[in-house]
Parts: C-alpha cells; sequence; structure tokens
C-alpha cells in the first residue's frame, strides 16, 4: 500500500500534469507559460501545507479554469486575437510568401534562372531548394509557433494556410527558376500544357505526394 | 461600468500593494482578508493579472528563495502609482455618480 506521502506526491504530480495540458490546450506556451505554471505550483504548495488536493484545487481553481483565465487575460485587447482566424490565414499567406521571396527565389536565381530538368548537380539543388527547402519552412513554422502563445484557432489557421499552398507548390515537378510554385506545375502533364514524364518521374511524383499526405496530416495533428 | 468592474481586480491588487511588496500567495490571503470572505475569487487567477500589469510596466519584481521555495514579489513602479491614483478617482466618480442617481431617486 503507498505511503500517504507517495499518495501526496502522486495527486501533485497529477496536478501540475493536468495544468500543464490545459496551459497547451488553450495556446499559451514558451516563457509565459513556464513563469504562470512555476507561481501557480508555488502557490498550490503553500495552499498544500495546511488543506488537501481538493480543498487546494478549490481555492487556487482547477487546471481548466486557470489556464482559461490567464488565456483571456493574455488576449483581450490584442486585435489579431479577436479575429484568430482571419488573422491566422493572413499570417499564414505572408510567411508563404515571404518564405518564397526571401529563402528561395534568390537562391534558385543564383543558381540558375532558367533551368531545365536534367540531373545535374544545379538541378538537384533545385529540387532541394523547391521541395525539401519548403518543407523544411513548414516544420520551422510549426517549430516556432509551437513556442508562441496565440490562440489555438490562429496558430491553426496559420499553419494550414501556409502549408496548403507550399505543399502544393512543392508538388511543382519541372526544375523551378525560383522557390514554390515558380517552375512548370506537374499537373500541367496532365493537362496536357506539354509536359511528357518518365517512368522515373511518376515515381518521383508519387513519393512527393506520400510525403505531401504525410506532412499534412502531422500539420493538422500539430495544429 | 463595465469598464469599471472589469479593472476591480487590478485596483485589488494595486490597492494592497501600495502598502509594500508582496509574493502571490502573500497578496492573494491580504485580499482574502481584507475583503472579509466577501469577494470570492479563484486565488489562481491573480496571477495572469500580475503578469499583464508586470508587462505593462505597473509593477515590478523581484525573485528570492525562501524555504526552498522561490517566490516572486510584486512591487508597485512609479507608473504604478499613477494608475492607482487613477482608478480610484474613477472609483470616487462612479460613488458620485451613484449618489446623485440615489439622490434623484429619493426626490422623486
Amino acid at each position: 500500500m503507498p505511503s500517504e506521502a507517495a499518495v501526496r506526491v502522486d495527486a501533485d504530480a497529477t496536478f501540475a500534469a493536468e495544468l500543464k495540458g490545459a496551459l497547451h490546450r488553450e495556446g499559451l506556451r514558451g516563457a509565459y507559460a513556464a513563469k504562470l505554471q512555476a507561481e501557480w505550483l508555488g502557490h498550490y504548495a503553500n495552499l498544500r501545507d495546511s488543506l488537501t488536493v481538493g480543498e487546494a484545487i478549490a481555492r487556487l481553481g482547477s487546471p481548466d479554469e486557470l489556464a482559461a483565465s490567464a488565456a483571456r487575460t493574455r488576449f483581450e485587447g490584442r486585435w489579431w486575437c479577436a479575429w484568430p482566424v482571419a488573422s491566422g490565414v493572413l499570417a499564414g499567406l505572408a510567411a508563404f510568401l515571404l518564405a518564397t521571396a526571401l529563402c528561395l527565389t534568390p537562391v534558385m536565381f543564383i543558381l540558375d534562372p532558367k533551368v531545365a530538368w536534367t540531373w545535374g548537380l544545379v538541378e538537384v539543388y533545385a529540387h532541394l531548394f523547391n521541395w525539401l527547402g519548403a518543407l523544411a519552412g513548414l516544420l520551422t513554422l510549426v517549430w516556432f509557433t509551437g513556442r508562441c502563445s496565440s490562440p489555438p484557432p490562429f496558430r491553426r489557421a496559420l499553419i494550414l494556410s501556409f502549408a496548403l499552398p507550399v505543399l502544393i507548390l512543392a508538388m511543382d515537378f519541372k526544375a523551378p527558376s525560383g522557390g514554390p510554385g515558380t517552375g512548370s506545375f506537374s499537373l500541367g502533364a496532365y493537362l496536357g500544357f506539354g509536359y511528357d514524364l518518365s517512368p522515373v518521374d511518376y515515381l518521383l511524383l508519387a513519393f512527393r505526394l506520400a510525403v505531401f499526405v504525410a506532412a499534412f496530416r502531422w500539420c493538422r495533428r500539430a495544429a | 461600468m463595465h469598464a469599471f468592474t472589469n479593472g476591480l481586480p487590478e485596483l485589488l491588487i494595486l490597492r494592497r500593494l501600495s502598502a509594500g511588496e508582496m509574493y502571490g500567495y502573500q497578496l492573494v490571503s491580504e485580499i482574502a482578508k481584507a475583503g472579509e470572505g466577501r469577494i470570492k475569487f479563484s486565488e489562481g487567477c491573480v496571477y495572469p493579472v500580475l503578469h499583464r500589469l508586470e508587462s505593462k510596466g505597473i509593477l515590478a519584481t523581484r525573485e528570492e528563495e525562501v524555504g526552498g521555495r522561490l517566490r516572486r514579489y510584486y512591487r508597485l513602479s512609479q507608473s504604478g502609482k499613477k494608475r492607482l491614483a487613477q482608478l480610484l478617482d474613477e472609483l470616487q466618480a462612479v460613488n458620485r455618480s451613484v449618489d446623485l442617481i440615489g439622490g434623484l431617486a429619493h426626490a422623486l
């Protein structure tokens, strides 16, 4: 039978874990969430010196109640939190344009502005930036927004509105002259725009499609 | 009135801190004691308000470890003192309005 002290430690650890989960669900992350959690747990420890777990939580507030109150205080009065979905979509599209304009296009322009689809060093490099670069941008965005506090609908809208254009345009198959979407779009081959794809091309296309689906599912989970 | 009731937690916190610096648990206990049980609130809800006031420069903080626990002490900054004076003025204005309305109602 566990000792009273062990039961107490378990109950306190459960409360701390629930608090952390509630903060995460409300979109509170990073240093702000850590500071809040530390103070709540300090307060809880003071209450626990003389009260039971139930009494201490009743005085301090339940994890959900605390996190909701913190989110209200944190986000109220911020214009972009008033319309989180609309501002998230705008931020996602802005991030997409930024990633294309600042990171990818200049690099590709320097490498070769009119590159054709052959397996030369430049072309391999082009695909790295056109496809893996876009995916790296997406991963960076998910990682970065996971460390900043924002209303969950804002983050979800931001990631999805960045992911959709980036991942669709990263399917761009012919070697590009710029970032995502600046080369000849692979669907052009199916629509009869004059692109002939070899069996190897189809294999690569299928591989990209698989990565597209996996990345998109991961983004939805992360958002 | 809505703006005033929204500012009530802030007023209570600033008023208590005008007596000197306090850490969160101490501040909550002081507010509860001063309210003689009439003010009901979840004690943890004070911390987001404290952090917001700190980020606005209304409160200043320092940390100290006491008995193995880290305490974060809050005190009024210069702008915090001005903010408290402003909130008290608003409270007096509300009181005067209530008195005036009460007087009019009595006259009717």
